[in-house]
């Protein structure tokens, strides 16, 4: 059976996948942006190293 | 719903599960690195060596080689893969590293990290392709091992294969290489920085000019100090900003020179495609940084959550190390890779004290 043959094959839609580098920016900035609004911090959850 | 789409689903959740695995093996494994290196701070080691030189990256990758060992031998190293994430890691800890960075430290030192760059990437690619040439490597593994040394390792070394369409074992056996030589180097470089009594910022562009994989930069830096932690990251990622313009000479040189690839001539869209976008985050923190809007110096949670993506990352690299294709490969790619590493620590070091001290020097 070749690739297409099967009737639902063509039917899929790819998944839009979000590439690693994109994600890691978005990560960092809820990071920054909860650390910003106290979330993460004194005030909220303390994070130590 | 089709058996196909059942089977998706199943393999899918399977997925899913296997990476909260990995991440939280990551994270344990995180925790002991960080616990052993608070451990070891206060104390003095022997020959009067004080505890606080070994920070904590050399405990992450440590903890992750014995993690990398134990899961193996217990056969679930499998499981655990998907969660390693040790780029991703990399790249959020980098980004939250921005946030410390001003927006004129970053101009200078990236000033001097292009021209730095450009002549290193230069240098080290076309030695290691012509001794690579000598030693009667095939051409394919020649491009990703020059990429891996002369751009930033791990990464390169899989845009390059990209580029080239490199076999799956020849990206597996370079980016063994890479994190096999960066490990020691990201402890000896910074020792050999301070028997040379060197300034931070210039051993921090030594660093990042020199050692292939970005994670072991930081690392070398961490060792050394803040300020050559920040030019090391600065240096690398500027670097890592070429990988767009290597992989599309690659792929313009594979299509039109080597009779034996099928393939269109690449357009100037694969330099986008191929730029580390986390490199904009980093920058856009530096900018917030500058501007007072954020704060991720010491003793913020920004500074922490820096220190705790980069200790995944770590953690990841040690866990990460493969050695299978080794022996399969022969004693040749080896010599061509340690040859070309020592050219690249010498060369990087007279480049790094000219630029840093004398074109764009950086005060301490």
């Amino acid at each position: 059976m070749t690739e297409n043959s099967h009737p639902q094959a063509n039917n899929h839609k790819p998944t839009p996948r979000i590439s690693e580098d994109w994600l890691a920016v978005i990560i960092a900035f809820i990071l920054v942006l909860f650390s910003a609004i106290g979330i993460l911090g004194e005030n909220g959850l303390k994070i130590l190293y | 719903m089709s058996q196909t789409e059942a089977i998706q689903k199943k393999n899918s959740v399977g997925g899913s599960i296997r990476l909260i695995i990995g991440l939280v093996v990551v994270l344990l494994l995180s925790i002991v690195a960080w616990w052993l290196s608070k451990q070891v701070y206060a104390l003095e080691l022997p020959f009067g060596i004080p505890g606080k030189v070994l920070e904590f990256p050399l405990w992450a990758a440590l903890v992750g080689l014995v993690g990398n060992v134990l899961l193996k031998r217990v056969g679930v190293y499998e499981t655990v893969q998907p969660g390693v994430k040790t780029e991703m890691f990399l790249k959020i800890g980098l980004i939250l590293l921005g946030a410390k960075i001003n927006l004129s430290l970053l101009v200078t030192a990236a000033g001097g990290a292009i021209i730095q760059g450009i002549l290193m990437i230069t240098s080290v690619f076309f030695f290691s392709w012509w001794l690579g040439g000598k030693f009667g490597l095939d051409d394919k593994l020649r491009a990703v091992m020059s990429t891996a040394l002369a751009v930033c390792g791990v990464s390169a070394a899989i845009a390059a294969a990209g580029a080239v369409l490199a076999k799956k074992e020849q990206v597996t056996y370079v980016t063994g290489l890479v994190i096999v030589v960066a490990l020691p180097l990201m402890v000896v470089a910074p020792l050999l920085a301070g028997a040379m009594n060197m300034p931070e910022p210039v051993a921090g562009a030594w660093f990042g000019g020199n050692i292939d994989t970005t994670a072991a930069v930081v690392g070398a830096g961490t060792i050394y100090g803040d300020q050559a932690q920040e030019v090391a990251s600065i240096v690398k990622n500027t670097q890592n900003a070429l990988i767009g313009v290597v992989a599309f000479l690659l792929t313009l040189y594979f299509v039109t020179r080597q009779e034996n690839t099928k393939g269109e001539r690449p357009g100037l869209g694969i330099i986008w495609e191929r730029f580390p976008k986390f490199v904009l985050g980093f920058i856009l923190a530096s900018i917030l940084f500058t501007l007072g809007w954020i704060d991720g110096g010491k003793g913020t949670p920004i500074y922490a959550l820096k220190n705790w993506a980069f200790t995944f990352a770590f953690v990841g690299m040690g866990l990460e190390l493969s050695v299978s294709e080794f022996k399969r490969m022969g004693w040749k790619p080896v010599s061509v890779f340690l040859i070309v590493t020592i050219f690249n620590t010498l060369l990087a070091l007279g480049i790094a004290w000219v630029i840093f001290t004398k074109l764009f020097p950086i005060s301490v």
